[in-house]
């Protein structure tokens, strides 16, 4: 069981993640804006977050960045979810330096991979669960 | 089908909040969403001379359809955050918004009518098309993560605050997007500028916005040099001063001769709009 931290603006998009991580008996904090994050992450030091590009406050990739530059998340695998087309959302998650990329809309089986992969974990159940 | 009966209020008669949860509401399922907060919201309105009370809200039976926004400057409009929420689309609401901002816009006198459209938003571009806006030309959103320069600066630079740089941008022929019009940079806080000459007469402006994270709306000119190497020289300048901020430009032309010195900076292209006029 891991702490994730999901930083995301749109409430289906956040509770769809809530849903699949809480499913696989991960812990879930939500946050809805850039700055809201940020403080969680300060705050409750989550294993993995789970970062929107599009926030209302502050972009996922200013984000990364203020979050990067807190010693205790340094080491903490941040993964950008996004709803750009594929090519450019790669880019930007290469660019910036994002551990993973997670497409929306979510597909269970490819996010809890992704998710798991970077917690050193491997999914249980998983073509039950899809 | 039941046609949707559709009423515009003004955007005055809303709240910043009210307003940017429905922009945000009808942007969710956009391939780049770009939401925004009140505060952004309220600093978009004020940078862009958005006019609220001749901007609209689409109602329908007190449910919040859709938004529109018009820009305003002497003899030009701007339509901007046009919205409409995705379970109500394709059922008029955005073409009675874009024609009553178009009516606006003949009312008081407006020669030309400018829009952005994300390149690949086949509806919208669609729509314009309809109301007979032609595509005036391609638009770069560059973007480049926090590092240092990629090249080491040579020649002196002379640093300037805003009152300068804003006189530097009028040496611009007068064709830039909206967004990036003298205008919109007078409107914005936190404008500086920088300045590069060589030995044989080349010279070189660069302006820019800095804000705790950000570098942004980058604005250039060169003049009597390589476009491309004056270019990397002020570019190399704003990162060694600025390595640890992120930055971002949009609205560049495609064809820019500038911007292969971006790409050697590190800037990457993230997607493009088409600019689109309609003369009224």
């Amino acid at each position: 069981m891991a702490k994730v931290l999901v930083i995301e603006d749109v409430a289906d998009s956040a509770n769809l993640a809530r849903k699949i991580l809480t499913n696989y008996d991960h812990e879930v904090l939500v946050a809805m804006t850039g700055s809201g994050g940020l403080k969680l992450a300060i705050d409750e030091r989550p294993d993995l977050v789970l970062l929107d590009l599009g926030l209302p406050d502050i972009d996922g990739q200013t984000l990364l960045g203020r979050l990067r530059t807190e010693a205790e998340l340094g080491n903490t695998p941040i993964i950008l979810c996004s709803a750009w087309p594929e090519e450019a959302a790669r880019k930007m998650a290469h660019a910036y330096g994002f551990d993973g990329y997670i497409s929306k809309p979510y597909k269970v089986v490819k996010f809890i991979t992704v998710v798991d992969s970077h917690l050193g974990e491997q999914p249980d159940n998983i073509h039950d669960q899809n | 089908m039941t046609k949707t009966k559709l009423k515009l209020v003004p955007t005055s008669e809303f709240t910043f909040e009210e307003l940017a949860d429905a922009y945000n509401q009808t942007r969710v399922d956009y391939m780049v969403p770009m939401p925004m907060n009140a505060e952004r919201l309220a600093e978009y309105v004020h940078v862009y001379d958005v006019d609220l009370e001749k901007s609209y809200v689409a109602i329908n039976s007190e449910q919040t359809l859709g938004l529109c926004m018009l820009g305003l400057r002497p003899g030009i409009s701007w339509i901007t955050r046009l919205g409409i929420l995705p379970i109500r689309r394709r059922m008029g609401s955005g073409e009675a918004l874009m024609r009553r901002l178009l009516e606006v816009s003949e009312e008081i006198d407006v020669k030309q009518t400018f829009l952005e459209v994300i390149k690949g938003n086949v509806p919208a571009h669609s729509l314009f098309l309809k109301l007979n806006f032609e595509e005036f030309r391609e638009l770069l959103i560059l973007r480049r993560p926090p590092l240092p320069s990629v090249t080491i600066p040579v020649l002196e630079a002379q640093w300037v605050g805003k009152q300068e740089a804003l006189e530097l941008l009028l040496q611009r022929i007068p064709a830039q997007a909206w967004t990036n019009q003298t205008k919109s940079l007078a409107n914005a806080e936190n404008i500086y500028g920088l300045k590069v000459e060589t030995k044989d007469g080349g010279r070189g402006w660069l302006v820019f916005q800095r804000t705790e994270f950000n570098l942004s709306r980058l604005m250039f000119h060169t003049e009597n040099s390589d476009p491309i190497e004056l270019m990397l020289e002020m570019l190399a300048h704003l990162h060694t001063k600025f390595p640890n901020l992120d930055s971002y430009t949009e609205n560049i032309p495609v064809e820019d001769p500038h911007f292969p010195a971006f790409e050697a900076m590190g800037y990457f292209e993230v997607f493009r709009r088409i600019e689109m006029v309609r003369p009224t």
